[in-house]
């Protein structure tokens, strides 16, 4: 009776057990964890107004039109150095201006200075991508300024909101 | 309890085990485009430049003192004649602009006579001699061309000369006028 007792027992016991050993197997739960190297960068907004309005002296060429009013955020985690490129869409065509951006630099990194789009330096043209901030680390770090110069080199036309579009593109330097 | 958060999590596995490959893979793409591409941002840039007509007088105010004649007597006072400059600047590429000169205040000695001569900016054609005298009518309607064809330059020191001419005895006295310059489209 009692090795009898202990067979049953053993067989419920395995009966009710194996699912748990079971379940215990794919209960499993792989949580894979992946940080990609990235660098994002966004403007504050966009640049509505740069006005050359300043009436010029007679004999003299207007006074440079300048705007600081958006900033730039970056986020990288890169582990090899990070480069911002920037390009304009396009420049008014056959007048004599150029349009200037500098971009500061986030901690650690520099930034490369004042850079001219001319008439001739446009979209069209590979010259017209230019190195705006060098040697970024791994940061993160927003209101990072921005300034546009509006300069005439001759006589300037008439321009009634002429749009250009900027773009930043963030790289492995 | 122990087997029922077993089942649950079985069964939450077993859910999971195609959407998160997919989503795995989705994110790969995502990464792998973003490393290919890199990390992008746009910024509309507007740009404006303003219509500009401007003349700068170099000299606010000029003044001519009539000297009696020399002998023999009979003669007239002789011309008084002053020299300034004046400065335009215009952005205005296409249409042609001329400058007018108008006058207020003109004294009431029928025997004085100002004459303006603006020397004409490099492409306009200037008319000479203006001629005002006090039965000129006074401001704009009575305003004369002197310049014409002028456009897309900048450039100062361009010539004025004013003559205060007696046609007659000039009456003593002292008179201040007013003399105007503007830009109106041919």
């Amino acid at each position: 009776m009692g090795r009898y007792a202990l067979r049953v027992a053993c067989v419920l016991g395995l009966f009710f057990a194996a699912p748990l050993l079971f379940a215990g197997e794919w209960a499993n739960f792989f949580v894979d964890i992946s940080v990609p190297a990235m660098c994002q960068v966004s403007f504050s907004g966009d640049v509505s107004d740069l006005r050359l309005i300043i009436p010029p002296i007679p004999g003299n060429l207007p006074d440079d039109a300048v705007d600081n009013s958006t900033t730039y955020a970056i986020t990288t985690n890169n582990t090899v150095p990070y480069k911002i490129t920037g390009q304009i869409s396009t420049m008014p065509a056959d007048r004599p201006l150029e349009l200037k951006c500098t971009m500061a630099a986030p901690t650690g990194a520099t930034s490369g200075g004042q850079k001219t789009w001319d008439v001739n330096n446009d979209n069209g043209d590979p010259a017209g991508i230019f190195d705006m901030v060098t040697d970024i680390d791994a940061v993160a770090q927003s209101g990072l300024g921005i300034t546009w110069t509006l300069h005439c080199t001759g006589l300037c036309q008439v321009l009634w909101g002429t749009p250009v579009n900027f773009t930043i593109t963030c790289i492995p330097q | 309890m122990k087997t029922d958060d077993k089942g649950k999590q079985l069964e939450y596995a077993s859910m999971c085990k195609i959407p998160r490959k997919a989503l795995r893979l989705v994110f790969c793409l995502l990464f792998v485009s973003r490393a290919l591409f890199g990390w992008i941002d746009h910024q509309h840039v507007t740009l404006h430049i303003a219509w500009h007509f401007i003349i700068l007088l170099d000299e606010a105010e000029v003044t001519f003192t009539v000297l009696p004649p020399n002998p023999p007597m009979g003669n007239l006072p002789a011309d008084v004649v002053v020299n300034t400059t004046y400065g335009v600047y215009t952005n205005r590429e296409t249409d042609d602009y001329k400058m007018v000169v108008g006058i207020y205040d003109f004294p009431a000695d029928p025997a004085l006579e100002l004459r303006v001569n603006l020397t004409a900016p490099t492409g306009g054609v200037s008319l000479g001699d203006v001629v005002f005298t006090k039965d000129s009518t006074e401001g704009p309607p009575g305003a004369q061309d002197c310049v014409t064809g002028v456009k897309w330059l900048s450039q100062a020191g361009i010539g004025i000369t004013y003559t205060l001419h007696c046609n007659g005895i000039p009456s003593p006295g002292s008179h201040q006028m007013s003399i105007y310059l503007e830009a109106v489209p041919e």
